[in-house]
């Protein structure tokens, strides 16, 4: 009779939670078996079936009938989406054989957030194409899809090769702290390329600079050097596709170098898509480039087409001061659109000009009519950081 | 340098192995000194107090090295596991791993079965300790008795292991894994104790362990098969299950 009396509460408990589960599955999306199995694996199995209903089964909440990349139920405020501007392309961009990369209209939403938004772009087979954008672009999400590491809302990504051909590298590479440089890079390789060259591993630490330390554990690795192991783990096995996320991130100057070097080293091997903030390093290793903010893409095409069409033709007038007179001279001739000082007095007077035809046959004799002393003339060539800058303002 | 041995190099380098086996090892080679002087030391601690015990039988050491087994013992090895099978727990190595195996039944079997397998070694380890300690001691052991029991016991483990992966599939760190795998074994213990072993009882995977300390007492071994069946159906479709977790979930 006692131990009956005691059993109630356990008892009660033990329904509560079967109750608890049931309102659950009703509530939210099931994961990976229909809701009826799931409500058969709650009753048919007390209280395990729930547990593991809880901690497996239970998916997003549903809200009506609105689902990922479904439309909004009626009624339902629609998820506002701004509108997308267009993406910058210059003229025979896209033109070319079938791209190792083909991603179109990809759009991936986190609850209402857009971390990309009808992104479309082609990265041709053997180029290096730099994904640039401030934090929060989007730069990791495209990576972690064309990886196969996330699911797309909407829209497609495709890689023309098999997915073991895809190497990836992450912006913080970080392995098991017992395993040595060595292990690492030969379990890479036994992963993507077993049948391949043992000797593989060995060239690929050599290639990253860590043949010293291959034989020394992880654990004890600066930044660097996991960042140096990460790339030889890539390299290893042969891949037709690299997709390196910040790897200069967290390497000394020298280090920075020699990743470059060896990025700029793929021409015409294989495919890179190579994000990075930092804008000098994609400009002195990419032929194409995408600038991506808040979710969108705005730019897509070559390094040069993005500095040309993104410049309106200038001209930087050093002269000895005061340079005044020479900015009013200037500012009055016809074929100047804008003519300013610099505001650090050092006598650079920026010309902003309508063509640069107007400009070679006209400023040398617009700046003699000025009678000032002329130090130096030069075009104003915009970097990739103005531009960068300029876009994404 | 394959997946098994890099679960391997986790169990011996991390020295999770050496842990394993040490507590196996402590409880198998204590338990028979314990149980048979277990009345001198009640005594010498309760000082004129005069404690009259049973005489000791080889069962009982194997019942008491089972319930530290099924604690303490549990505890380690469940821990062991789930550092093995919460494959996401670090973000850069799940990236290193899953984008270079593409099937996740391959990148999850080996963080199951090489943890199981160390924790049925170092079960029997300390069931080996445990026998010669009772013969020692005590006085000889049903041998087919204790052989099907470690034999349970192992097959328990290998359970628990599945388990881990399951939840290791889903929570986000070892941890959280080895939390919710110790409350679904405690669970399904309480709700073996109440459904006894008859009917669906027979067939919980819970019973098995328990089964050291019954058959090394004369049990029936035959009544442990419906429970060792469901434990390899249920333990290969929780494998399954994790896998396909493992699969849809995004990084």
């Amino acid at each position: 009779m006692r131990t009956g009396a005691a059993l109630v509460p356990l008892v009660a408990g033990v329904v509560a939670f079967e109750v608890f589960c049931l309102v659950e599955i009703r509530r939210h999306e099931a994961r990976h078996l229909p809701k009826v199995v799931w409500v058969l694996v709650c009753l048919a199995s007390v209280p395990l079936g729930g547990i593991l209903y809880l901690s497996v089964g239970r998916g997003e909440r549903t809200r009506g009938a609105e689902g990922e990349g479904g439309a909004p139920p009626d009624g339902a405020a629609p998820v506002r989406v701004p509108a997308t501007p267009a993406v910058r392309r210059p003229a025979g961009a896209a033109a070319g054989a079938e791209p190792m990369v083909a991603v179109t209209s990809l759009t991936k939403r986190y609850g209402d957030h857009a971390a990309l938004d009808a992104v479309s772009l082609a990265i041709p087979r053997g180029s290096v194409y730099g994904l640039v954008g401030p934090n929060g672009a989007g730069k990791t999400t495209l990576l972690g899809v064309l990886a196969g590491l996330r699911r797309p809302t909407s829209g497609t990504a495709a890689c023309a090769v098999e997915p073991r051909r895809v190497a990836v590298l992450p912006d913080t590479p970080h392995f098991e702290p017992w395993l040595t440089a060595r292990e690492v890079v030969e379990l890479a390789r036994q992963l993507t390329d077993p049948t391949g060259d043992p000797a593989a591993t060995a060239a690929a630490l050599a290639r990253a600079g860590l043949t010293g330390a291959a034989d020394r554990r992880t654990g004890g690795f600066s930044r660097g050097m996991l960042q140096r192991l990460g790339l030889a783990a890539t390299l290893v096995g042969d891949p037709e596709l690299l997709l390196l996320d910040e790897p200069c991130s967290a390497l000394d100057p020298a280090g920075r170098r020699e990743v470059l070097d060896l990025v700029a080293s793929f021409a015409g091997g294989p495919t890179v898509l190579f994000c990075s903030h930092i804008l000098d390093d994609v400009q002195e290793v990419c032929d194409r480039v995408g600038v991506l903010r808040d979710g969108r893409l705005l730019y897509d095409g070559t390094v040069e087409g993005l500095l040309v069409g993104a410049a309106a033709p200038a001209y930087l007038v050093r002269v000895r001061p005061p340079a005044a007179p020479v900015v009013a001279a200037l500012a009055a001739v016809p074929w100047v659109e804008a003519a300013a000082e610099e505001e650090d007095g050092s006598g650079v007077v920026r010309v902003r000009v309508r063509s640069v035809e107007d400009a070679e046959a006209g400023l040398a004799a617009a700046l003699a009519a000025t009678g000032s002393r002329v130090v130096s003339v030069e075009p104003d060539r915009p970097d990739l950081e103005s531009v960068f800058l300029e876009l994404t303002r | 340098m394959s997946l098994w041995r890099l679960e391997w190099l986790r169990l011996v380098r991390t020295r999770r192995l050496v842990g394993l086996v040490a507590v196996y090892l402590f409880f198998g080679a204590t338990e028979p000194v314990l149980l048979r002087y277990a009345g001198e030391i009640m005594g010498w601690i309760g000082g004129d107090i005069t404690v009259v015990l049973p005489p000791t039988r080889p069962a009982d050491v194997f019942g008491g090295y089972t319930g530290n087994a099924n604690q303490i013992g549990l505890l380690v090895f469940v821990l062991v596991a789930a550092g093995a099978t919460a494959v996401d727990a670090q973000r850069e190595m799940a990236v290193f791993l899953r984008t270079r195996v593409r099937a996740p039944r391959r990148l999850l079997l080996p963080k199951v079965l090489v943890p199981a397998a160390a924790g049925a070694a170092a079960f029997t380890v300390g069931v080996a300790v445990t026998w010669w300690g009772t013969a020692w001691l005590v006085g000889p052991a049903d041998a087919g008795g204790v052989l099907a029991g470690t034999a349970c016991g192992a097959a328990y483990l290998a359970f628990v292991a599945a388990l881990t992966a399951a939840f290791g599939a889903r929570l986000p760190s070892a941890v959280a894994t080895a939390a919710a795998t110790l409350a679904s074994a405690a669970a399904l213990g309480v709700l073996g104790s109440v459904a006894g072993a008859r009917g669906v009882g027979a067939w919980l995977p819970s019973r098995l362990a328990g089964a050291l300390a019954d058959l090394a007492g004369g049990g029936d071994a035959a009544s442990y098969v419906p429970a060792l069946l469901s434990a390899a159906v249920v333990g290969a479709g929780l494998v399954m299950l994790g896998a396909r977790v493992s699969a849809g979930r995004e990084l």
